[in-house]
């Protein structure tokens, strides 16, 4: 899917969407939302890191960035540049 | 509009169909008549001419123009669903009463409510003023069923046009110290135990016996967003520590460093192109703290409050919404 932004959001099966979940970003979002999610995401995966766990919280953050592509418009070209 | 109102011409504004978020004393809230509004106790406020206590005036925040609104009431177990009865683009404003089970059970589990991350959520814990506290039942009003509740949440659900966006941030001062690396192997609104650079310990024995200053928070970075827990009491007989919002279980945290001025810190802090907020609050600790009374944070006026929401549960920290147009 592309963004405002024109960058594309990665299919699900890309890495960089579980090093998200589970190592967080490299550089802090600029999205408010993000930074609180990314966390308790990060939080989630620490307390059980299971493929399953990964997978569940990829497919949650993968969601949210298909459902608001105006709010992670720019982080999306960060992380995924 | 963002300003203190006589309760007279807030009457009349609620009557000519003014959508409305209210702020004041419980007797002027209760006066007014069934709207389009929802409010919530609290004698403090920011204002344009500075930080002062009245239980003589409410403050108005009106919804923006073009907006359509729905209110609804939470209980805990309807509360995790907030976000689903939202109906599109906009943004949500919650009211929590503070010490209420909705209060408690936001503060602990918000982060995994459903869907809660997908449109700003803003608002903040009501409260009475601080001589009333134990005394005085913070409450919640909504405005369309003219009810008050010491229980209940309630929040109005802001829909907006498809070309105007919603944001909420905050301006947190506080940055974390250079001290020990604070965790909790359990979390909650109240601790004994803590791991002190990973070692266990009395948490009350290490502030009381390290002199730390309790008026700073504790501190956690949240991939960039800092985020504080203040401390509420420390019981040396009970060895028990409590807070004004929960710590969680492998987060690390740090004791903040102190700060200097908070008004001209915090004016450091505006961006010089922050769009006019359409709401904004403020902790009450940083108003008695940082002594704000008859000090100004504009253009951040509003409700002194005890817990901003700005997604989270948050503590002594800004929280500001503004709406602006988009392609």
């Amino acid at each position: 899917m592309a963004m405002p932004n024109d960058v594309a959001i990665p299919a699900k099966a890309d890495a960089r969407w579980a090093n998200l979940v589970t190592s967080g970003p490299s550089q802090p979002p600029k999205s408010l939302a993000l930074k609180f999610m990314l966390t308790r995401m990060n939080q989630d995966v620490k307390q059980d890191p299971s493929a399953q766990s990964v997978a569940k919280t990829v497919d949650e953050l993968y969601g949210f960035f298909i459902k608001n592509p105006r709010m992670v418009a720019v982080d999306c070209s960060t992380f995924f540049a | 509009m963002n300003e203190l109102y006589e309760a007279s011409a807030v009457a009349e504004m609620i009557i000519a169909g003014k959508r409305l978020l209210l702020a004041g004393d419980e007797a002027l809230l209760a006066a007014l008549p069934k709207g389009d509004w929802i409010g919530g106790t609290i004698p403090y406020f920011m204002t344009s001419e500075g930080g002062l206590q009245t239980a003589k005036r409410v403050f108005v925040t009106e919804i923006p123009h073009g907006a359509t609104t729905a209110i609804k009431t939470y209980d805990t177990s309807s509360l995790p669903d907030l976000a689903a009865d939202h109906p599109g683009n906009g943004f949500t404003f919650l009211l929590l009463p503070a010490f209420s089970a909705v209060h408690l059970d936001f503060a602990k589990n918000v982060a995994h409510y459903t869907g809660v991350f997908e449109r700003p959520l803003v608002g903040w814990v009501t409260g009475v003023a601080v001589d009333d506290i134990g005394r005085v039942q913070p409450k919640v009003f909504d405005g369309a069923f003219g009810r008050a509740s010491s229980e209940l949440a309630v929040a109005m659900h802001v829909e907006l046009p498809a070309h105007q966006q919603a944001s909420v941030d905050i301006i947190n001062l506080f940055r974390p110290g250079d001290g020990d690396i604070i965790s909790f192997t359990e979390g909650g609104f109240s601790v004994t135990e803590v791991l002190i650079n990973g070692a266990q310990t009395n948490f009350a024995r290490y502030l009381i016996d390290g002199a730390v200053d309790t008026q700073l928070p504790l501190i956690a970075d949240y991939n960039g967003a800092m985020v504080n827990v203040c401390i509420r009491d420390v019981d040396a007989v009970s060895g028990t520590v409590s807070f004004y919002a929960p710590v969680f279980a492998g987060v690390s945290y740090r004791m903040a460093a102190p700060i200097g001025d908070y008004v001209s810190s915090f004016a450091a802090q505006l961006h010089g192109d922050l769009p006019a907020p359409v709401f904004s609050c403020n902790c009450i600790l940083n108003y008695l703290y940082a002594d704000l009374a008859g000090r100004t944070t504009a253009p951040l006026t509003g409700p002194v409050t005890f817990g901003e929401i700005a997604y989270m549960l948050l503590n002594q920290t800004a929280v500001y919404l503004t709406v602006r147009d988009v392609d």
